[in-house]
């Protein structure tokens, strides 16, 4: 980049050198040239940058509305031509932090410019954008605006370049949850049995991979007047019509089949087949019922147990899927299924 | 028990008129070595390759890959397949370090990966630095799943002991030994000093039919957790015979031979930790059965091993993680501390979250040796080796360039540990 740099600040109502709580309400406006930090920002800039202007917002004004608002500080700084845009550092204001997150956010989007903010670890931002922006490593308050400043400018300069950003830890960002297959110096082995040793020692030692957090579905209600009510059978065993029209995946699916069953007493070998690469197929294929109960079902029909048996069943395979697909495809089944008047699903597994 | 490692270090296999070993080049007379494979009723084609490192070879359908090593003393190796039924793990042992032999085949359910043996994909995986026999084969039109996988896994072996059998009456370039006494044995008047007793545990697949190894020649599905001395598997008492998983992520027979944990024990053994022993133990169906597994094997490590530490790896995932998280769980609650050994499954490109169906809290201690999903750019080679097509559906051509998930690169992504790929967070 032969030119200078152009350089947007964001900064809240504090920094902005307006006021305090009281005047958190305030409407964001745009100054030219840099305010507050932005003295700081433009000095370790130096002669490869120019802070144009200040974008200046209320936090609880960008809090309140916050598609409005980013709505507004886009439109106020896009004529400034910005090459970068920097919001912060927030160290460890809640809403100041996810003013700058989504700011960031947006303008990346929608302007496709570098943008960069720093924070402090606990920042209740840094988990809401971590993984779509740049967060330097900040302290808990403005005490740590020189050091934080100087991070957020080396790393800045960087994104606008487009150079290679290295880890975290050398670079001064917060890790953004994405991880990335590299070469260690060492077996993994080897590293087994350093951690191992480190461990037993009491001394400190590193885990590669930390529990991932779940999420907890809580459990239905249980259902009343069953007998009156619409059941389906859904499953992940991979069981599709032979010779799998759909072409459903064996594995990693990121789609599903819905298959009529309607009239049928039971599901016939030969019909059905699974496709699912996680099991020993000889069971389900001699009797596909042991995976999809059809034939039991007819009989809690034919007793009164239930009310009917939905006419479609649906399936996928669950093998090795990414629990992104898997949310979307139980989510698509269940708006489907309860948009078709089944009040209760029956999942089988393999 | 003592064994001693007789090690010929190759640096070059070439095709000769006799099979021999001179001056660190590996000779093969090919069509001697055909000829005493080919009988097999259960091959319809076979066909001998090389595939040296720094070659433009993509070798393709790589099932399995054995090393050369042949029992030179009384004893016996690859017990219960070729090797008489005996103490695998004692005596001496020849193998020519540096050599790999390749199962290449072709059969519906036989998942083969990938091994370029230059350029950047042969950063990738250990195997690229080894100078392979690649044997190509197909199966006879009648032959099921499990004829094919033992005809396989007979002529690597036999393989195995015909390349190394060159040496029998050589002097090796260097005589490793690997000499552990019984754990009654072990301890401060072993060392002179107190050091924390480590013990490994190896949990098998034993799902099915090409889905499991071989121990002492026989399959895995139905036994207790057993306790193994570290030489058992150098002479070959596990082999593969899983075709039927994720290519690149599977155990192959190589490194159950080569462990490369036990190797890392064995190399500090006496210095910073005494090895006391492996468990064996096995990824049983059912969720009592993985429970009472898991209890058995804290129980060997804790109170026959009389292990402060463990190190824990599998075959194997989804269910197998079951049986890794109980046994970490077992273990800590017994107050053996624990290390794992696992695999990653995240989006291609590293965000997502980890679909894992266990994780225990006290699994602590967890090294990663990848994203399976992570994408590798592999360019365009001068040969490939191992048939025309590939039955795990990638499609070719396979010499020009390819991108492909890491977990098709042979141990790109190694369960056993057997790689120095790992993830960091960005």
């Amino acid at each position: 980049m032969g030119s200078r740099v152009r350089v947007v600040h964001y900064i809240n109502q504090f920094f902005g050198q307006i006021g305090g709580e009281e005047k958190a309400d305030i409407a964001p406006f745009i100054k030219e040239g840099f305010i507050g930090p932005g003295q700081l920002l433009q000095k370790l800039l130096g002669e490869k940058g120019e802070v144009v202007a200040t974008v200046i917002c209320g936090d609880n004004y960008f809090a309140g509305n916050i598609e409005r608002s980013r709505r507004e500080v886009l439109d106020m700084m896009s004529p400034c031509k910005p090459d970068l845009l920097v919001a912060g550092p927030a160290f460890n204001a809640g809403r100041y932090g996810i003013a700058c997150g989504e700011i960031c956010r947006f303008a990346k989007e929608e302007l496709g410019i570098a943008t960069i903010t720093g924070m402090y670890n606990e920042n209740p931002g840094v988990d809401l954008y971590k993984k779509d922006i740049y967060i330097c490593k900040a302290g808990p308050s403005a005490r740590g605006m020189s050091e934080a400043m100087a991070i957020v400018v080396r790393l800045a300069l960087k994104l606008v370049n487009k150079e290679s950003i290295g880890l975290p830890e050398a670079e001064g960002y917060i890790p953004r949850g994405i991880k990335l297959n590299v070469t260690s110096g060492d077996m993994a082995s080897e590293r087994a049995v350093t951690a191992l040793l480190a461990k037993i020692k009491g001394e400190p030692f590193k885990t590669e991979i930390r529990k991932p957090v779940s999420e907890l579905v809580p459990p239905a209600p249980p259902l009343k007047d069953l007998q009156k009510m619409t059941i389906a059978l859904v499953t992940e065993g991979g069981l599709v019509p032979k010779g799998n029209p759909d072409r459903i995946e064996t594995n990693r699916a990121t789609k599903y089949g819905k298959y009529r069953i309607e009239g049928f007493e039971k599901l016939q070998p030969g019909d059905f087949e699974t496709i699912h690469v996680g099991y020993d197929h000889a069971n389900v294929n001699d009797d596909p019922n042991r995976l999809v109960p059809v034939d039991v079902m007819r009989e809690l029909e034919r007793s009164g147990k239930i009310g009917k048996l939905y006419d479609y069943l649906f399936a996928t395979t669950g093998v090795a899927t990414h629990i992104e697909n898997a949310k979307k495809l139980g989510s698509t089944i269940a708006h489907e299924l309860k948009s078709s008047g089944v009040q209760g699903v029956i999942l089988t597994s393999t | 028990m003592k064994l001693e490692l007789g090690m010929f270090h190759i640096n070059n296999v070439l095709p000769g008129d006799r099979t021999l070993v001179k001056e660190g080049k590996l000779f093969v007379n090919i069509s001697e070595l055909k000829d005493m494979l080919s009988g097999d009723p259960r091959f319809s084609k076979l066909e001998i390759e090389i595939a040296n490192p720094g070659e433009s070879v993509r070798v393709i359908n790589v099932l399995d890959v054995v090393d050369a090593r042949v029992k030179v003393s009384e004893g016996t190796i690859f017990p219960g397949w070729l090797g008489n039924m005996g103490v695998a793990g004692m005596g001496r042992t020849h193998v020519l370090k540096g050599v790999g032999i390749i199962e290449a085949g072709l059969k519906e359910n036989f998942y083969g990966s990938i091994l370029d043996m230059s350029g950047p994909g042969s950063q990738l995986s250990v195997y690229s630095q080894l100078h392979h026999i690649v044997i190509v084969t197909e199966p006879a039109h009648d032959a099921n799943p499990a004829n094919y996988g033992n005809a396989m896994k007979t002529a690597a072996l036999k393989t195995s002991i015909y390349l190394a059998n060159a040496t029998v009456n050589m002097t090796p370039d260097e005589i490793k030994t690997y000499d552990i006494p019984s754990v009654s044995e072990l301890g401060e008047q072993y060392t002179g000093r107190k050091l924390p007793k480590i013990a490994c545990i190896y949990i098998t697949e034993c799902h099915e039919t090409i889905r499991e190894p071989f121990i002492y020649g026989d399959n895995p599905r139905r036994y207790f957790p057993t306790v193994f001395h570290p030489n058992e598997f150098i002479d070959g008492a596990m082999v593969s015979g899983t075709y039927y998983y994720s290519p690149g992520l599977r155990n192959y027979t190589y490194n159950m031979i080569n462990n490369p944990v036990i190797e890392s024990l064995y190399e500090r053994h006496g210095k910073e930790l005494l090895l006391t022993g492996v468990v064996l133990s096995n990824a049983q169906l059912s969720a009592a059965e993985k429970k009472r597994s898991a209890v058995m094997v804290a129980k060997l490590v804790r109170f026959i091993l009389g292990a402060d530490g463990v190190i824990i790896t599998k075959e194997g995932g989804g269910h197998p993680d079951i049986d890794l998280m109980e046994c970490c769980e077992q273990c800590e609650l017994l107050g053996v501390k624990t290390a794992l050994i696992n695999s990653e499954m995240l989006s291609p490109d590293g965000t997502g979250s980890y679909s894992m169906v266990a994780f225990s809290d006290l699994a602590d201690c967890v090294i990663s040796v990848g994203n399976v999903e992570q994408m590798a750019e592999l360019p365009p080679v001068d040969r490939v080796i191992g048939g025309d097509r590939m039955t795990i559906g990638i499609p070719g051509p396979y010499d020009g360039p390819m991108t492909i998930p890491m977990r098709f690169i042979t141990n790109a992504i190694s369960q056993a540990g057997f790689t120095k790929i790992t993830t960091e967070e960005y």
